[in-house]
């Protein structure tokens, strides 16, 4: 295990480099668009889009450019902005608290809610109960993030007269208050939307392990219902469960860009679409690394987790 | 004729009744399952309107000043009129067109190979498994948007960008589920017995792990329908939609402020159609998962 | 079209402050939000200005009621729609006229509605001749932030600020600035000399010389590295610059120390990110922020039913027009093709479905000289829509319409896309045409498809408001700002006329040259087809006091705007 787990962290910085690359290349193939456009008007002469061409670094060659940022990020160095010219880190590092905090609440929300439903109806199969949830689930999973989200604005707004606070992010320990006002009922929102699938896989795969012989040789030893299903069930189906877990975290990345755009929460999604949508190289260069670094370190760990939850499984 | 079937019963490991005819089990599988059979109807008419929506639309989508703007619904135009006097109804059954093609690359593209991978990496572990995890993780490192932001910085505005960021996004999600899956099947004990008495990996594969999977590729697959039109949609309200007329635009932008003021149809009628579709695939999926994986009947 | 970057500024705005739609602020959102206000009553009036302009309603201060106590300690909550990527005037286009209006102090400014320049930090403008000016400055102080640290403005201040700008080239800053502007000498610290390259009538104009964007006055210390506003902002404005949250929430507070005493009146502008329309409103009703523009009168009707005396609603023409442009040569070349064009456009219609019945029909750009025609006039001309005629003219022609034609516009923004839907949709139904739509990025959509006029056939967007005629008549020049004509309009006659005018100095009898350029250029059928205006609507609660509404963004310089929300 310890050598699997070494393998698969030593080929992390291979990935990195091969995304890296993609990326790099991608953003400068010969029809892509020119970041140069965004900054030049009217009067712009050719010395000076030369000019701006080189002062952001895309007059050389492509690969000497690759050569000299994968230097600089080897160095530690991120490069600088082509908009604002500020380092790239800090912009980062500035947003990373909101987007960390969304994912948080909205991650356990919907793992929390998800594996309790999915509990729930697994045990009361075919019970008024199972049908009731799995139909709030099918429905919770049919309407998109979005509608729902601007729902939650318009409606309390023509109800209540309420808007949630504008003015931006307010960190959770300056003031928890206002912090949860604005993030909680978005974030529960997208969480009870996201719980929907995993109480359906919890709820599949508890099933099938209901009916395995050791559930049985449980309840005949003399364990309580409540017992068998989170002593041996809830264990047992822990892979798919913490498998979908990393695919929730995986798309809500960035994927709270919605979110952050309903909310007015500026956030690295919207710093991302910002950069994208001015050609940023910098910009999107690294958080395309950073996201893949992130989500590499997240799929090992899910990986290593699956022999902590099930011996039986041999890595080779 | 009864001397054949008997001869051949006897013939037989274990002794099969003769099963009806393929209309009367589908008739019953439908009865069994209301909610799959909406849903397989839901899909067929959406597959429909993808491929002959354009023809099928009493008005061209685009058609202006069909009737009074922002008319409620009516006979003439059933789903009612937006800004621009373009009957409601006319793109929705157009629209269908763009998530249809989005939602049939996630499928076939994305959780169709993406799950073959998975299966055959869980299963087969070394180079398979190494190779596709490896691909697998450099594309994980692509979420969705990620990829489809990188994608769009360099391409600008098109379709193509929207369908392959998608189309990845569905092949490695459902990669990543099915090798767990097959990982837990491939030590079940019944492998190992299988192993024991001399069964080749190829056999096992076939014959023990894939059946043993393959419900949970159904289930993926739906859900691929679903998550597709839903990330269309999500794209189309940040603006960076398809151009064409598409069930997330129209459910978005200046639609959704119309809304607003009291005009519910222009939005509420597409948002329909998306949440139509992708719970008709999810109703599909959990049937045919119910079918097929004997383990979940009652 | 020459001078200012128009359609940047005007984009830009709207990104900054809009949301949705097109700009949808009336006068009083503006006049907190930074930037220019572009309401049109354009019912004549002051006659002539020294701008050339017939100009609309006279600005005024909303009526206050006798014996009022003026509050000085308020904070005015504006929204702000997009995030700006860089604080920086010089490297975002958006940027620049939010300070432009807030933390930076101006020479002069044209306000839009009188045409008549008005002194700000200038005591007094002297024209020697045509291409000499000099200019006195009053006194006045930086803020006290590092590097200025409170130190006087000179004239040293004053050179180093404006010949930097007209090197930029991030901002959107017209071509009198690259190829009118010479130099300014400065003899003392109070005097500044200003020395043109060539004699242009426009030159205080207000996209040009008296740009509240390229024209702001920093120190010389920042002038010299402007990366240092990509950190902070000093001024010598009404207002100084506090934090920003990544490009978002600005929090400005007063400058004590501004020139006028006693002004401005408000303590604090604090600028929220509010992206969504809909959050905005509800933001708007719960009174988190106080003045909200509106994408359309359901939206105003809607405002008015629920709130109804406690809030203000300013409606008032755009001065943006929603323009075609097509090309001026291939096969648009034969002005036949083009008169088909501008007949095909049913204008009505587009009141109808984009302006939701709200809007007009636009003559010449800018609009203030289609003022001077009745709108009688104008629907016998510019607003004419004639199918039959259309048809008859391009059958004449060997226009192919069996070929693919397109129609670039900007994405996002769904009020473009409708636009460009309508325009594809009418031409197809009434010409025949097929029509294809292509949305691209912003950026590239100006830089290489309209500067670059990298199209084909169509291209569609709003003007920026109406600023001075110059802008706009420059486009039927053959070069643009130092670049070939955008639409590839070469034509001799227009050029001439359009080179001719600047000479003018008189101002009637310059007036009456543009309109004469305009006839001509209708006559020709040029490939700038005006076609409607719509309506902007705007809600402020009414205990927002002394704002001033009107044509002309005079407003956003308005030191007098307190909030009484006692």
């Amino acid at each position: 295990m310890r050598q699997y787990a070494l393998r698969r962290l030593a080929y992390v910085p291979l990935i990195v480099a091969v995304v890296s690359v993609l990326t790099f290349f991608t953003l400068r193939l010969p029809f892509a668009t020119d970041p140069v456009l965004q900054y030049t008007n009217q009067n712009t002469t050719q010395e000076q889009e030369d000019a701006i061409r080189a002062e952001l670094g895309l007059d050389k060659p492509v690969l000497q450019q690759f050569a000299i940022w994968i230097g600089d990020v080897l160095q530690g160095n991120l490069g600088e902005t082509f908009r604002s010219g500020q380092p790239v880190w800090p912009e980062i590092q500035r947003r990373w608290p909101v987007n960390f905090e969304i994912l948080l609440l909205s991650v356990g929300f919907s793992t929390v809610f998800g594996v309790a439903f999915g509990v729930i109806t697994a045990v009361k199969q075919n019970s008024p109960t199972d049908y009731g949830f799995r139909i709030f689930a099918v429905f919770g999973q049919s309407i998109p993030d979005f509608f729902l989200l601007i729902l939650l604005i318009v409606l309390p707004s023509i109800w209540w007269n309420y808007s949630p606070p504008v003015g931006g992010h307010v960190p959770f320990f300056k003031d928890p208050y206002d912090n949860l006002r604005l993030y909680l009922p978005p974030t529960l929102l997208l969480g009870v939307g996201g719980a929907a699938g995993m109480m359906r896989l919890t709820r599949s795969t508890l099933l099938e392990v209901f009916r395995q012989d050791y559930m049985r040789t449980a309840r005949a030893k003399g364990l309580s219902g409540r017992q068998v299903v989170v002593a041996h069930g809830l264990r047992n189906s822990l892979i798919p469960i913490v498998t979908l877990l990393g695919g929730h975290v995986t798309a809500l990345f960035f994927g709270s860009l919605i979110l952050e755009q309903v909310f007015s929460i500026n956030g690295l999604g919207q710093f991302f679409l910002v950069s994208a949508s001015t050609s940023d190289f910098p910009v999107v260069q690294f958080l395309v690394l950073y996201s893949a670094v992130a989500i590499m370190t997240m799929n090992l760990l899910i990986d290593l987790s699956y022999a902590v939850i099930d011996p039986r499984v041999k890595y080779r | 004729m009864a001397t054949k079937t008997a001869s051949k019963a006897a013939f037989d490991w274990a002794f099969v009744p003769a099963r009806p005819g393929w209309p009367r089990r589908m008739a019953r599988l439908a009865r069994q399952h209301p909610a799959g059979l909406f849903g397989l109807i839901v899909l067929v008419l959406f597959v429909v309107l993808g491929l002959f929506g354009e023809q099928l639309a009493p008005y061209p989508a685009d058609e202006l000043s069909t009737g009074t703007p922002l008319q409620g619904p009516s006979l003439s135009h059933p789903f009612g009129l937006n800004q621009l006097g373009q009957d409601v109804f006319s793109r929705i059954v157009s629209g269908a067109r763009i998530s249809f093609i989005i939602a049939f690359w996630a499928v076939f593209l994305g959780a169709g190979s993406g799950a073959f991978l998975g299966i055959l990496g869980g299963y087969f572990g070394r180079w398979i498994d190494y190779i596709v995890q490896r691909s697998g993780e450099a594309f994980a490192a692509f979420p969705g948007l990620v990829l489809f932001l990188m994608l769009r910085t360099a391409f600008g505005p098109n379709l193509k960008t929207i369908i392959i960021s998608i189309g990845i996004g569905a092949l490695f999600g459902g990669n990543r589920i099915l090798r767990g899956q097959t990982i837990i099947e491939r030590n079940q004990i019944y492998v190992e017995a299988a192993r024991a008495v001399g069964c080749s990996e190829w056999r096992i594969f076939m014959r023990h792990v894939l059946p043993n999977v393959l419900p949970l590729v159904v289930v993926i697959m739906s859900g691929a329908i679903g998550a597709a039109i839903l990330a269309e949609s999500g794209l189309a309200f940040l603006g960076l939609g398809p151009t064409e007329a598409s069930w997330g635009r129209d459910m978005s932008g200046t639609n959704l402020s119309i809304a607003r003021t009291g005009y519910w149809h222009v939005v509420v009628f597409p948002g329909i159609a998306i949440s139509l579709v992708v719970l008709g695939s999810n109703l599909l999926g959990d049937a045919l998962r119910d079918i097929w994986d004997p383990r979940l009947r009652k | 079209m020459e001078r200012e970057n128009y359609w940047t500024r005007r984009i830009e705005r709207r990104r900054l402050l809009g949301g949705a739609g097109t700009v949808a602020l009336g006068a009083s959102a503006w006049a907190l939000a930074g930037c220019g206000d572009d309401s049109d009553d354009g019912d004549g009036g002051a006659g002539d200005t020294n701008a050339g302009v017939n100009p609309g309603t006279q600005t005024a201060a909303t009526p206050t009621t006798a014996g009022e106590v003026i509050k000085k300690d308020g904070t005015y909550n504006a929204r702000q729609g997009a995030i700006l990527a860089s604080i920086n005037p010089y490297s975002g286009l958006d940027s620049g006229l939010l300070w432009g209006f807030t933390i930076f102090d101006h020479l002069w400014y044209t306000p839009l509605d009188t045409g008549i320049r008005e002194n700000f930090l200038a005591s007094s403008i002297e024209q020697q001749d045509p291409t000499h000016f000099t200019v006195k400055l009053q006194d006045s102080v930086f803020h006290d932030k590092a590097p200025a640290n409170g130190r006087a403005v000179k004239a040293s201040d004053v050179k180093a600020s404006l010949e930097g700008a007209a090197k930029q080239t991030k901002i959107s800053a017209s071509s009198w600035w690259t190829q009118v502007l010479d130099r300014i000498d400065t003899p003392d610290e109070k005097t500044c000399n200003f020395v043109l390259k060539k004699v242009d009538a426009w030159t205080f104009s207000s996209t040009n010389g008296g740009s509240p964007l390229a024209g702001s006055i920093i120190p010389e210390e920042i002038a010299k590295d402007p990366t240092f506003m990509d950190r902070d902002l000093v001024g010598s404005g009404r207002f100084q610059f506090v934090s920003h949250e990544n490009g978002a929430n600005f929090k400005l507070k007063r400058n004590e120390t501004w020139r006028v005493k006693g002004e401005p009146y408000l303590a604090n502008q604090h600028y929220k990110l509010i992206q969504e329309q809909a959050a905005a409103l509800a933001a708007f009703s719960a009174k988190q922020i106080d003045g909200v523009g509106l994408t359309n009168k359901l939206e105003r009707e809607q405002l008015e039913k629920q709130l109804g005396k406690d809030i203000v609603v300013d409606s008032v023409d755009s001065r943006a027009v929603w323009l075609v442009q097509t090309r001026a040569d291939g096969a648009f070349a034969d002005e036949r093709v083009r008169r088909a064009i501008y007949l095909a456009l049913d204008r009505k219609e587009m009141i109808t479905l984009l302006a939701l019945g709200e809007g007009k029909l636009s003559g010449a750009v800018p609009p203030a000289f289609g003022e001077a025609n009745t709108a009688a006039e104008v629907e016998a001309t510019w607003g004419k829509t004639d199918v039959a005629e259309a048809k008859r003219l391009l059958a004449a022609t060997t226009f192919d319409i069996s070929k693919e034609y397109s129609i670039k516009y900007i994405v996002p923004g769904d009020t473009y896309q409708q636009f460009a839907q309508i325009v594809k949709s009418q031409l197809e139904k009434n010409l025949g045409l097929k029509i294809k739509l292509i949305g691209e990025d912003f950026g590239k959509w100006l830089s290489q498809s309209l500067y670059g006029s990298d199209y084909d056939s169509f291209i569609t967007y709003p003007t920026l408001e109406y600023d001075d005629p110059s802008s706009y008549i420059g486009g039927y020049a053959k070069t643009i700002g130092g670049r070939p004509n955008w639409a590839a309009l070469v034509d001799d006659e227009l050029d001439g006329l359009v080179q001719k005018q600047k000479e003018i100095l008189d101002d009637k009898e310059r007036r009456t040259a543009v309109q004469n350029l305009q006839k001509r250029a209708f006559e020709k059928a040029v490939p700038y087809i005006p076609t409607i205006i719509r309506v902007t609507n705007a809600a402020t609660w009414s205990y927002v006091k002394g704002r001033v509404v009107g044509r002309g963004s005079y407003g956003l310089f308005n030191g007098k705007l307190y909030v009484d929300k006692g």
